[in-house]
């Protein structure tokens, strides 16, 4: 009755007031003042609450001004004077449209997110699930894949209910070593076929437990991973899929060479937040290829691993729920990870996904097919075609040139019409994605990720639209280090031809409108451009700030502990201080003095490292400290067994408490915009990051 | 106040060093302590500063008040010395002490005192001293070393069956393992077999460490010869676990030792 009700309500009254909304027609000056009432009436709203149903309300009325701009669009601005005005009034106009589109799949997405809690495991550990830890790999080295191995040893399981498998594809004799030496499965075969999926699948057949986890090489679990999400397959028989956020502790290039140390989320935290945990309210949440828990009958029913695109990971989750089968998203970060190094690593990566992607809106297209909902198709339309952003983002960096270097006019209609109604569009959509996800993504910083990105990927997508069937699977380089500071022309050639081409579009159209009697310019339309194009202009140089690499020497990430260590001198001397920060490969302790503080004499030999996870000692050898800071030791380790790394990564890496998610100020769209002009001064003053420290802070023992 | 005896069924595992050094540690945090050596050794003082020609003790007046013989050797902190003997006085000594109730009625002043905590260093194995005074001890403290001979004498106690059924008087006894190098397997084994075993009853772990030699050398205690010192840290956190199971209060609870100081 009470949906009867609502829907009788929605249909009869509501509809009809918004479809006038939308449509009724205005002069410039009352568009203006209901538009500014719009605007205002939002920020009040905004300011005075912060509950769910407030922010629903700013989306309403954002959906309605942005409506009602693009049905001002569609009605009013399509005349045209000559055919080259039309072609590209009408790109700028398909360009718009879907940005639309997305805004509303997007608020779709994420007006609803679902956060889950982790269902403990029964008491009984006789119901607990077998599970099989897949580490698949494929030519990274060695000395990333180790540890990953052995913080999955440190997985808090029963041990006859856990078995730890490395899959490697690269057939190589060193890891087959390294697997016997450490004690766990080694997997290879004889071909590569269908490369990560046919790994996996080939690994399914040689093992058997009831649930598999996923770690790409380089993602290390914490030690409550399989604690924390193997409790919702038990409560629920049709679950298929617990993924959990990939979280990288290594800057990635975006981090490391734009945001110079600044605190702002990083690129993935938007979709590893709430865009998953908004797929997740659907029963849409999809598989991310890692640090996620699938069980193996739902598996074995769609014959495995898909291996038809180069995301296998999202299609088999496609496929998964096509079947019927369930899928979640625990928003807990449960392993850590390192991000791709270098600005051109990450367009590699991005230019995979990009091509997977499209290969399943053309191979199993979500719209289309059996077994979805529709809120299911919604979610994976949003993600498959996410990729097209690049074609848009690059019409609008280059709409303005048309009018200032050429004089195409494509949008018809004055300049006062035509912002009246642009304006409250664009600006009410800045504020409600703010306040929608303003912790997880500060504003315009989308679109300099989109940016950074655009020009590469047209290319992968448009071809793959054509061709699904073209291209194969590019793994994705981890683990390296960039040895010196150096601007990588290639990646960023296109972005800069269009800064340059934006730039002296703007000096020109300045140069005209300053001498009004020798050139005829509209002063409107030309102002309104030049604001356009010196916008695009700063994005563009942000993203061209990435392509300026800094120096990323150091091979292992530094993690500040504060725990009591022990070091032993050569004299027998036994000497108490404080670890201050520790890597897998040295760490720096508290100097000390008293008699035996002379360590050119009396070299410190072992350090003993003390905490309530473990002790361990370990052979060291005092390095020389570039800062010569007195206060400190630094030490690099030396014959470290893999025993002694295993408790190495307990202490680092395997804690339940290792990776938390640094709370974010809230974002201001002003606020963020000066940043980003902060950061690109900072970039081309040649400022540096300097600390590449993850902090993370553990108690000393109480003793 | 309580009484402590510090006894070992084998020598050298360092009981003199940790009388010591626990009393340094109460007395610098404001407890009045009064160390008694009772080993013919006649060692111990010489971790206190007392002079080598000195030869007072208790073996010469086993039926004196003993409360006005003690030397005071720092502030808070008392000695009374087993004192120069032949093997005659020793004899009349350990008679003396084979009276029932002697240290409840000779040297109740001593032993009664609220205001005292009494830290008693003995010889090896069984001695008269050990047997009399379980009468009136609460808390034995038994030394061992981390090495291999000691897995053989920790099933001895487990069972209960050392130095005569000794053992246990009181509060009981604590192990203390003395002289952990963790850089050698087979002493973080023993260290693993200790802790798994004794559990609760493992008082505490002292790390091998020169400072602790070299300060008794020079007659100080470890604290003021080097604060930094790791088996320093060990006997001062002993000693706190001493006071939580005793329940006395520690005057001065902080450790003279920052746990976690910052880099001046």
């Amino acid at each position: 009755m009470k949906k009867f009700l609502l829907t009788a309500f929605l249909l009869l009254v509501a509809a009809p007031i918004v479809t006038l909304v939308v449509i009724a027609p205005m002069s410039a000056h009352n568009q203006f003042i209901f538009g500014i009432t719009m605007i205002i009436a939002c920020i009040v709203a905004s300011v005075c609450s912060k509950k769910h149903f407030i922010s629903f309300c700013i989306l309403v009325v954002t959906v309605i001004s942005s409506t009602r701009y693009m049905f001002f669009r569609l009605t009013q601005t399509l005349e045209f004077p000559s055919l080259i005005d039309m072609i590209f009034g009408y790109l700028l106009l398909a360009a718009e449209i879907y940005v639309y589109i997305v805004l509303l799949l997007s608020f779709f997405q994420l007006s609803w997110s679902l956060k889950r809690k982790i269902v403990p495991l029964p008491s009984d550990e006789s119901k607990w699930p077998t599970v099989d830890v897949y580490i698949p790999t494929y030519n990274e080295p060695l000395q990333v894949v180790r540890d990953t191995v052995l913080a999955a040893q440190c997985l808090e399981y029963p041990k006859d209910k856990l078995k730890i498998y490395l899959l490697d594809d690269g057939k190589r004799k060193e890891f087959a070593a390294f697997a016997t030496e450490a004690n766990v499965g080694y997997i290879t075969r004889t071909n590569n076929f269908h490369a990560k999926a046919g790994n996996l699948n080939h690994a399914m057949t040689l093992t058997n437990g009831e649930l598999i986890a996923i770690f790409d090489c380089d993602h290390i679990t914490t030690k409550i991973f399989l604690q924390s999400t193997v409790g919702e397959f038990i409560k629920d028989k049709r679950l298929a899929l617990m993924q959990t956020p990939h979280h990288f502790y290594s800057p990635d290039p975006i981090q490391r060479n734009l945001y110079l140390g600044r605190d702002i989320p990083p690129e993935n935290d938007l979709f590893y937040g709430p865009i998953q945990r908004g797929n997740d309210n659907w029963n849409a949440t999809f598989f991310c290829g890692s640090c996620a828990v699938i069980r193996r009958s739902a598996l074995d029913e769609i014959g495995g691993f898909a291996v038809e695109t180069v995301t296998e990971d999202a299609h088999t989750a496609l496929r998964l729920q096509r079947r019927g089968w369930k899928t979640a998203f625990l928003d807990h970060i449960l392993s850590g990870g390192l991000a791709t190094e270098r600005l051109i690593d990450h367009l590699a990566q991005r230019n995979r996904w990009a091509r997977g992607m499209v290969q399943i809106f053309r191979l199993d297209n979500p719209l289309l097919g059996k077994g979805l909902s529709l809120a299911q198709r919604l979610c994976y339309l949003s993600a498959t075609t996410y990729f097209f952003f690049a074609i848009p983002t690059i019409i609008f960096l280059l709409t303005p040139l048309l009018y200032l270097l050429f004089g195409i006019s494509i949008v018809h209609g004055s300049v006062e019409l035509l912002l009246s109604y642009a304006l409250p569009h664009l600006v009410l959509s800045v504020f409600s994605n703010s306040r929608l996800y303003g912790n997880y993504r500060y504003s315009f910083w989308g679109q300099i990720y989109d940016i950074v990105l655009s020009f590469h990927l047209v290319l992968p997508t448009v071809v793959t639209l054509f061709m699904p069937h073209h291209g194969s699977f590019n793994v994705t380089d981890k683990g390296q280090t960039v040895e010196k500071s150096y601007f990588d022309v290639h990646s960023v050639k296109p972005h800069l031809i269009v800064s340059f081409l934006l730039l002296l579009a703007i000096v020109f159209s300045l140069v005209k409108l300053c001498l009004p009697n020798y050139f005829d310019m509209q002063v409107g339309p030309t102002a309104l451009n030049i604001f356009w194009a010196s916008f695009n202009l700063i994005l563009l140089i942000a993203a061209i700030c990435v392509g300026r690499e800094t120096a990323n020497k150091r091979k292992t990430q530094r993690i500040f502990l504060e725990v009591p260590v022990n070091v032993y001198q050569a004299s027998g001397a036994c000497t108490r201080t404080v670890l201050r920060d520790l890597s897998m490969s040295g760490c720096r302790v508290d100097s000390f003095d008293g008699p035996t503080s002379n360590f050119n004499e009396d070299p410190i030999t072992d350090l003993e490292i003390n905490s309530d996870i473990t002790s361990l000692c370990v052979n060291v050898q005092q390095i020389a400290d570039m800062h010569k800071d007195p206060n400190y030791l630094h030490f690099s380790f030396v014959n470290v067994d893999l025993d002694t790394r295993r408790e190495f990564v307990r202490l680092l890496f395997s804690r339940a408490d290792t990776w938390v998610r640094p709370n974010y100020k809230k974002d201001n769209p002003l606020v963020s915009f000066f940043t980003i002009l902060c950061c690109i001064k900072d970039s081309l003053f040649g400022k540096r990051r300097t600390d590449d420290i993850h902090v993370a802070v553990v108690g000393a023992k109480n003793e | 106040m309580p009484i402590i005896s510090v006894c070992s069924p084998k020598g050298g595992v360092g009981k003199t060093t940790l009388v010591a050094n626990l009393a340094y540690a109460f007395s610098k945090s404001g407890t009045k302590v009064v160390v008694i050596d009772f080993d013919p050794q006649n060692a111990t003082r010489l971790y206190f500063g007392v002079s080598l020609t000195d030869e007072r003790g208790i073996v010469t007046i086993p039926n004196k008040d003993w409360i006005s013989s003690c030397i005071n050797v720092d502030r808070n902190l008392y000695m009374l010395p087993f004192g120069k003997s032949n093997k005659e006085q020793r004899a009349i000594f350990d008679e003396a002490l084979k009276q029932p109730n002697y240290f409840k009625e000779v040297q109740s002043s001593l032993f009664d005192n609220p205001d005292i905590l009494v830290i008693a260093d003995f010889a090896p194995g069984y001695t008269q001293a050990l047997d009399s005074i379980a009468t009136v001890s609460n808390l034995q403290i038994v030394p061992l070393l981390a090495d291999a001979a000691s897995v053989s004498l920790f099933s001895q106690l487990l069972s209960g069956g050392l130095m005569d059924g000794l053992v246990g008087g009181g509060l009981g006894y604590y192990i203390v393992l003395n002289q952990i190098d963790n850089r050698i397997k087979l002493n973080r084994e023993v260290q693993n077999f200790a802790l798994t075993n004794f559990k609760d009853n493992l008082l505490g772990m002292v790390h091998k460490d020169t400072n602790v030699t070299e300060a008794a050398g020079q007659q100080v205690s470890v604290y003021d010869y080097n604060k930094n010192s790791a088996a320093a840290f060990d006997m001062e956190v002993i000693a706190k676990k001493v006071a939580q199971i005793l329940g006395f209060d520690v005057k001065k609870g902080t450790m003279i030792i920052n746990p976690l100081r910052k880099p001046n």
